[in-house]
């Protein structure tokens, strides 16, 4: 009588052990891959700076801005895809700490805002229009995942819009300078072309303000994540 | 029917535990505690399985009696095939057939009375089955006690093939293997799987371990005495099959299974059919688990007692309680979304675009593969024990029973618990 009990449950501690080491791989592969592209943006983050700052040694930036143009680009693309992982790693509920990564991402975000910025200005590109885009990142707000979507749409129908979205619970003192610049203390809230914007607001009022038609191809986004994390 | 206060309270507390429960130890850990409930269980009878000794059968020297007790309420459209299938039985011994009409209000009084070679009691008033089956037993002669439902078609030699296992004065019933007859559209495939596996390997294992607690309605056949002795079926319960089984086991009677005795019955044809059986089938157990609780985890009833019994109950509990793990699990995410849908809503953003274009996957859908492997050996057994082979044509509905069946016997079991705490009615 005890025989199969017992064998049943060596079989079943073994299927158990199994089973958490096949899900604790798979989570960390997947990690490992947005980890690695990380460490790719951060590289093509290194050799902006250093054109940036050939800019400040040498005074001359005619031949650095198409080199800029194609390197925020890229990594633009970049953290698009790195978005796209840690979306899927959230919607997997990986148990896995992914708390420093995300830090991380969150950090080139903000370099890649800053970049934009400055190559804006030293190229005089008026092409590209940014929106400054606040929220909280440790707790959730239905407002701030509304505004979330209504950006979203805006960015697939404008090509030349490029939302920010900068967190102001994480710590990140560039971050909390814009923040206190601007003076923004509720969230949701826009900054587009200067311009203070609080609380919720739909499409139609931002498109107006953006100045840009519907149907336009060549998406560009960044933002940081669509969920905030539990 | 209006929800009780009880409901309220009771669905309310089991929420609010629940919650507290998933905030302590994870939604994630309780998924996989009860991946592993399953897997465990599983592991035990694919043990148990292995370990199987090859049924023994007598030779009796002059067969006993049987009489074949039919109750039937409004079952025209299946009584004559019923009938003819149970006179073609084979049997070298004396077969007497009463069909016990239960106050049909069809045309069964008719076909019944043109029927020759059977005794038909007519009950004025529709009283129910086991009220039925017990004018049957009063009236029966015979040694042994055939029960058959109306809609169920023996082979020729099942009969003969149960007698046989007969072997020892402590088996009070015998069970056959039932099967689905009439497996054509896919409500019914995937119950004629569902039978394969649980009228055949797991009734074979329960056998073999001496822990069989249903005797099928289809057709299970009783000592006559045994019978008589333990009171008949209770006519107040609306799954006397499995009642009548625990008072046998009660009594310390055995029950064995033989598979070589093939029963068809007719199955469900609609959800809504399937889904009312089902779920009396789940209340009919709810209240005969209260009814024999002391008999859980008693050592006295042997592997039945300390494993079969109660672990089903646990795994029906599991379940349950997995659907409350789900909401308590989700119940902030889903106020999440509630926020989000009504500040969506008031800029004009269109709501299909709050549909989730990816599916998420938990991690402990891993642990779920392994309850997949499980029963896909299962399937393959069953299949051996029934002598059938696994076509390319069988897959879908072996691919739905495995993968999709088990939610669907999730919402029976929960709407069974709804109305096992909500109502005090039975209705067969």
């Amino acid at each position: 009588m005890v025989n199969k009990y017992l064998k049943a449950l060596i079989l079943t501690i073994v299927l158990l052990a199994l089973g958490l080491w096949l899900m604790n791989s798979i989570e960390e592969r997947r990690i490992a891959a947005v980890a690695r592209e990380l460490e790719e943006l951060s590289l093509d983050a290194d050799q902006t700076q250093q054109l940036l700052f050939y800019e400040t040694v040498f005074g001359s930036n005619a031949e650095i801005c198409p080199v800029l143009s194609g390197l925020i680009g890229a990594q633009e693309e970049k953290t698009k895809d790195v978005l796209a992982k840690f979306e899927a790693v959230n919607a997997s509920g990986a148990s896995l700490d992914v708390r420093t990564l995300r830090r991380k991402y969150l950090n080139e975000n903000v370099r890649l805002y800053l970049f934009v910025e400055k190559y804006r200005q030293e190229c005089n590109d008026t092409n590209r229009t940014s929106v400054l885009y606040f929220f909280t990142e440790k707790t959730f707000n239905p407002d701030e995942a509304a505004q979330q979507k209504v950006l979203d749409s805006i960015v697939n129908d404008c090509p030349h819009v490029r939302v920010f979205a900068l967190p102001h619970d994480e710590g990140i003192p560039v971050a909390d300078v814009i923040i206190s610049k601007y003076g923004i203390a509720s969230y949701p809230s826009l900054v587009i072309n200067g311009e203070k914007i609080t609380g919720l607001r739909a499409k139609g009022e931002l498109v107006g303000k953006l100045g840009c038609g519907i149907g336009d191809a060549n998406i560009t986004r960044e933002r940081l994540f669509d969920q905030p994390s539990a | 029917m209006a929800i009780k206060p009880r409901t309220i309270i009771i669905f309310a507390f089991l929420l609010l535990a629940v919650y507290a429960v998933v905030k302590v130890v994870s939604f994630f850990w309780l998924v996989v505690f009860f991946n592993v409930l399953l897997i465990y269980i599983n592991a035990v009878f694919l043990f148990a399985y292995f370990e199987m000794k090859p049924p023994g059968s007598m030779q009796h020297g002059k067969l006993p009696s049987v009489s074949i007790v039919i109750p039937n309420y409004n079952g025209a459209q299946t009584i004559v095939q019923c009938i003819e299938s149970v006179k073609g039985l084979g049997y070298p011994s004396k077969k007497e057939i009463i069909v016990v009409d239960d106050g049909s209000n069809d045309s069964s009084g008719g076909l019944l009375e043109k029927m020759s070679g059977i005794k038909v009691i007519f009950k004025r008033k529709n009283e129910g089955k086991a009220a039925a089956l017990n004018d049957g037993i009063r009236a029966a002669a015979g040694e042994l006690i055939a029960t058959i439902d109306s809609d169920t078609y023996p082979e020729p030699d099942s009969l003969v093939k149960m007698v046989a296992q007969f072997t020892s004065a402590d088996i009070g019933a015998v069970t056959g293997f039932v099967r689905a007859a009439n497996a054509r559209g896919y409500i019914e495939k995937i119950q004629e799987v569902e039978y394969l596996i649980s009228f055949g390997f797991f009734q074979s294992v329960l056998s073999d371990i001496n822990a069989v607690f249903v005797t099928p309605g289809p057709m299970s056949l009783f000592k006559a005495g045994v019978l008589k002795e333990i009171g008949g079926f209770d006519e107040k319960n609306i799954t006397e099959d499995m009642e009548i089984a625990l008072r046998l086991r009660r009594h310390g009677y055995r029950i064995v299974t033989c598979l070589e005795a093939h029963i068809y019955t007719q199955v469900p044809s609609t959800m809504k059919h399937l889904f009312r059986q089902r779920v009396r089938w789940y209340r009919g157990k709810f209240f005969n688990t209260v009814k024999y609780r002391d008999m859980l985890f008693n050592p006295r009833f042997g592997e039945f007692g300390l494993f079969t019994f109660p672990f089903s109950v646990m795994l029906e509990w599991c379940i349950v309680l997995f659907v409350f793990v789900f909401i308590a699990g989700n119940i902030e995410s889903l106020a999440n979304f509630a926020g989000l849908f009504a500040a969506w809503s008031s800029v004009g953003g269109n709501v299909s675009a709050l549909i989730p274009v990816t599916l998420s996957v938990s991690p402990s859908i891993y642990f779920y593969l392994f309850g997949v492997c499980f029963y896909s050996v299962f399937v393959y057994i069953s299949h051996n024990l029934a002598g059938d082979k696994i076509s390319i044509g069988k897959l879908p509905e072996i691919a739905l029973f495995i993968l999709a069946y088990g939610l669907f016997i999730l919402i029976v079991f929960f709407v069974g618990f709804y109305r096992e705490i909500n109502s005090s009615d039975y209705a067969w």
